[in-house]
């Protein structure tokens, strides 16, 4: 094997034969090596973040991972592979080239379960984020969210000055046995909690370079929530019944109260993206 | 009891079942350790072969379940280089599966020779002319490349996965996968045929021995193109198995038919490839060395049937089920054509190692026969128990079929 | 085949040997003519590892050089420390002529005293076969050194089963040699070698003055005889 073992000769087969082996060996090697180090580059809290969202979006089911142009009807029944990465997204480029060449048809009016103010952007993780006029934003729950999360046994917000990350864990809801991680919308740093009283529960300074694109804007919002609503309805299918759609009525202020017993955590999971 | 052990969102039967499933595999397996512990402790003796069958059940096994296992790095091959995505459904299978062949023939290996604690003598004093070398060095590193392969698919689960370093080092090493993925098809193609090799050079064995291609004889590249072709086929297989045991559709059916129409292109060049070396055999090869080629089928129980079998009943058919477009989309005509397509090359690895050795050479030797001894079948049960373990926990713990949650219903 | 035992420390088999499973370097099978009537012969056949030249089939399989061709001597060696037990330069030697330890050797108490020192014992799970006596030839080359002559096969070099014949009916010489006896010999009508067709190059040359003989032993496998071993 090597040249000092007795019996080695320097022949052609044997060079060709062990320098191949090596040549794989030492690929391997230095392919592990890179990965390591690659590794302990970036153990920061931001990859890890960004990691852990990666993981997670790939084992969401197709039913929470609709492109937002198949919500207003563009894209029908296309599913997003980009972790909803839209501004990294050659397909919504392109769509919002067709867009600003197209008319603004308006999209058709259906019965809306909630009423989404226009004046924000939405998280797919169920929260709104709202420019203020000092260059921060306020990030609240939206309708849905706040219908379920409507008790709560404790809230853990992030501290004043603590970074956060888009994708990553925003803040923690204790509900029953469980906890609920909401996924923050915008990476940037805590400057406070929001208190009882207010309609947010954190207001941060965004990131200089932070771009909203890949969050939910305008008429899309609706169909968008209308969609999640379904999706809520359809996980709290029982086997024996199979899932059940409201056709009209007003939702109930606390949503959860209409999880059967024992697949809260399920649900909530599935709503909040939870890996 | 162990749901947060499972994937979110995936059903998987109760633990109790799960341990009753369990629990028969384990009494195999046992049963098989305690029968290789005899042949370690006592000697070879314990085993039916002898100086005429000096390769038996376990070499056997050992060729067949390493051309099955082929499925994984053709299907990394087809994922990883040729970009076939919709292959990404079933590689984490492939590569479980395939690690369960690897190490299961490596374990069988490590009881089959007499003196397995020399085995790292095949590197310190390597014969670069002899098959069995390459097969050695490429075997080892390939093992190695498929626990690589096999480490994200368990960093992924949900509980390792919250570990920070496990988190980000499995997302380092995805990105390198294609690297893996090269190393492992460069390593395959060379195993695979080399085991196919060890037969065509034997000049001492005038059924077997194939003339040379290059440094290779056409063994070489035939028992390649077989591996290739069977290895989305024993994908499928397991796949449809697993589908059927667990009651739960897997991946969708567009999956089975690439995998199908993948095997059958290559199963039809095989057969061709095949066709044509036979030919050559009986009508140029064997004739040299002086061995008619039709001696060696006027043995009962070992007739020209076994070729006919071979190429046209499990080789031919079974390609051309795959390649009708219409045939393909029923699911028991692919799963048909591949379990043919398995058995067939079962049954070549089973012509070109007992049969061979059955075979008399000398002008007085009788036509010799083999059954193997209760540890030999133990053994080969223990290696299937522990393919049936490893893969079950895989099933249950880990995420093995990306589309599963999407298929379920609603 | 007693002779070759005792010399190369053949150890006693053990109890559920089979005549698959023992370890025979020198093995003398029996041929009969074919056919039924009264006058049907039989010969004795020693068989032992042919020797083949230059290129045996054995030696280029071995994963690990554990089997050496030496070009002066033509012997092709066995190094059973070297051995992994892998069995496949049995599966490529067309004489059978190579055997396995399927069980530990071991020798009753008082047994070992008989064994011959001029030949390492080997160990369980390693390929043995018939390297031509090498020991004898070892001493016979120490011994030519020492008296400054040069060593004769067949004279000086006399392997354990040519010494031990009684009928002289195995010859031992140097096939190199142009003028030795043996060249002679092999190119005497009736001389031929096992499988010859298969290119192996034997070195090791059968001659009968019978025509049956000759004929039965150089045509391609037998046509009907099968036989089954459940070991």
């Amino acid at each position: 094997m090597f040249p000092f073992v007795y019996g080695f000769t320097w022949d052609l087969g044997n060079i060709i034969f062990l320098g191949l082996f090596f040549t794989v060996v030492t690929l391997i090697m230095i392919t592990l090596v890179r990965t390591a180090i690659r590794s302990m580059r970036t153990m920061t809290p931001e990859h890890i973040s960004e990691f852990q969202w990666h993981a997670g979006f790939e084992e969401l089911p197709a039913s929470a991972r609709l492109c937002r142009h198949a919500l207003t009807g563009e894209a029908p029944g296309r599913r997003c592979n980009n972790a909803f990465a839209c501004d990294h997204c050659q397909e919504h480029l392109r769509f919002q080239h067709i867009r600003e060449s197209a008319s603004n048809a308006p999209l058709p009016q259906t019965s809306q379960p909630f009423q989404a103010a226009m004046d924000r952007f939405y998280h797919r993780g169920h929260t709104w984020v709202r420019s203020e006029a000092d260059g921060t934003v306020t990030i609240g729950l939206d309708p849905l969210a706040s219908r379920l999360l409507a008790q709560t046994d404790g809230e853990v917000l992030p501290e004043s000055g603590s970074a956060i990350h888009r994708n990553g864990n925003g803040w923690f809801v204790k509900k029953g046995n469980g906890e609920i991680v909401v996924l923050a919308p915008v990476s940037g740093t805590v400057i406070e909690a929001g208190k009882a009283e207010d309609d947010w529960k954190l207001r941060v300074k965004p990131n200089s370079d932070e771009s909203m694109e890949p969050l939910l804007h305008g008429e899309e919002v609706n169909a968008w929530l209308r969609g999640e609503f379904e999706r809520f309805q359809r996980l709290l299918a029982v086997p024996t019944v199979g899932a059940t759609l409201a056709d009209g009525g007003v939702p109930a202020d606390d949503l959860s109260s209409v999880i059967p017993a024992g697949m809260q955590e399920q649900v909530y999971a599935d709503m909040f993206l939870q890996p | 009891m162990d749901n947060a052990l499972i994937s979110r969102g995936l059903q998987r039967t109760s633990f109790k079942k799960f341990l009753l499933w369990i629990l028969p595999w384990a009494g195999l397996l046992a049963v098989g350790l305690y029968a290789a512990y005899r042949c370690l402790a006592y000697g070879l003796n314990e085993t039916n072969m002898d100086n005429r069958f000096a390769f038996g059940l376990w070499i056997y096994l050992d060729l067949t379940v390493i051309a099955l296992g082929a499925g994984a790095f053709f299907t990394g091959f087809l994922l990883y280089i040729l970009k076939l995505k919709e292959l990404k459904s079933v590689i984490n299978s492939a590569v479980v599966i395939g690690f369960i062949c690897y190490s299961g023939a490596v374990a069988v290996l490590m009881v089959d020779v007499g003196q397995p604690l020399r085995a790292w003598f095949t590197f310190w004093h390597p014969n670069v002319h002899s098959m069995l070398t390459e097969v050695t060095f490429c075997i080892t590193c390939y093992l190695t490349v498929l626990a690589i392969e096999y480490v994200p698919v368990i960093l992924k689960h949900r509980s390792i996965r919250r570990i920070p370093s496990m988190l980000v080092f499995e997302f380092q090493l995805h990105k390198l996968m294609v690297v893996f993925a090269a190393i492992g098809t460069f390593l395959s193609f060379f195993h695979q045929g080399s085991l196919g090799g060890l037969y065509g050079v034997l000049i001492g064995r005038p059924f077997a021995f194939r003339p040379s291609l290059g440094i290779w004889p056409s063994t070489f590249f035939l028992f390649i193109l077989s591996a290739a072709a069977v290895g989305p086929s024993f994908i499928l297989l397991t796949t449809w198995l697993t589908s059927k045991l667990s009651r739960k559709t897997l991946v969708r059916p567009e999956v089975f038919r690439t995998l199908g129409k993948i095997s059958g292109m290559l199963l039809i060049g095989y057969v061709l490839a095949k066709s044509i070396d036979t030919l050559i055999w009986i009508n140029s090869t064997a004739p040299s060395l002086g061995f008619p080629a039709a001696r060696f089928y006027q043995y009962p129980g070992f007739g020209t049937w076994v070729l006919i079998t071979e190429i046209v009943v499990c080789g031919l058919i079974p390609a051309l089920i795959f390649l009708q477009p219409t045939l393909r989309q029923k699911t028991a005509w692919l799963v048909t054509a591949a379990a043919l397509a398995c058995a067939g090359i079962a049954l070549n690895r089973f012509v070109l190692t007992v049969q061979t050795l059955a075979l008399p050479t000398l002008p007085f030797d009788p036509f010799m026969s083999y059954v193997p001894s209760w540890q030999e079948t133990a053994t080969f049960g223990a290696v299937l128990a522990y393919g049936v373990l490893l893969y079950s926990l895989s099933f249950r713990y880990l995420n093995l079929f990306p589309q599963e949650r999407d298929l379920q219903p609603l | 085949m007693l002779a070759c035992a005792v010399e190369n420390n053949i150890p006693p088999a053990h109890a559920g040997t089979t005549d698959r499973t023992g370890l025979t370097w020198m093995r003398v099978h029996r041929i009969e003519q074919e056919g039924n009537d009264a006058s049907t012969q039989t010969v004795y056949l020693p068989l032992m590892c042919q020797q083949c030249d230059e290129h045996p089939p054995c030696e280029s399989v071995c994963p690990q050089k554990a089997v050496e061709y030496d070009p002066e001597t033509g012997i092709v060696a066995q190094i059973p420390v070297r051995c992994l037990g892998c069995r496949y330069c049995m599966t490529a030697c067309p004489y059978h002529a190579r055997y396995f330890n399927w069980w530990d050797p071991s020798w009753p108490a008082g047994m070992e005293k008989t064994l011959n020192p001029g030949v390492s014992t080997r160990m369980r799970g390693v390929v043995e076969k018939c390297n031509l006596c090498h020991g004898r030839l070892q001493e016979a080359r120490e011994q030519a050194a020492a008296s400054g002559t040069s060593v004769v096969a067949g004279e000086t070099f006399v392997p354990a089963c040519v010494e031990a014949c009684p009928t002289r009916a195995i010859m031992i010489g140097d096939l190199a040699d142009p003028e030795s006896e043996i060249a002679r010999q092999i190119k005497t009508p009736g001389t031929f070698r096992l499988l010859e067709q298969l290119g192996t190059q034997p070195k090791v040359y059968y001659s009968s003055a019978r025509q049956w003989v000759r004929e039965q032993l150089q045509r391609t496998i037998a046509s009907t005889r099968t036989e089954v071993l459940n070991g």
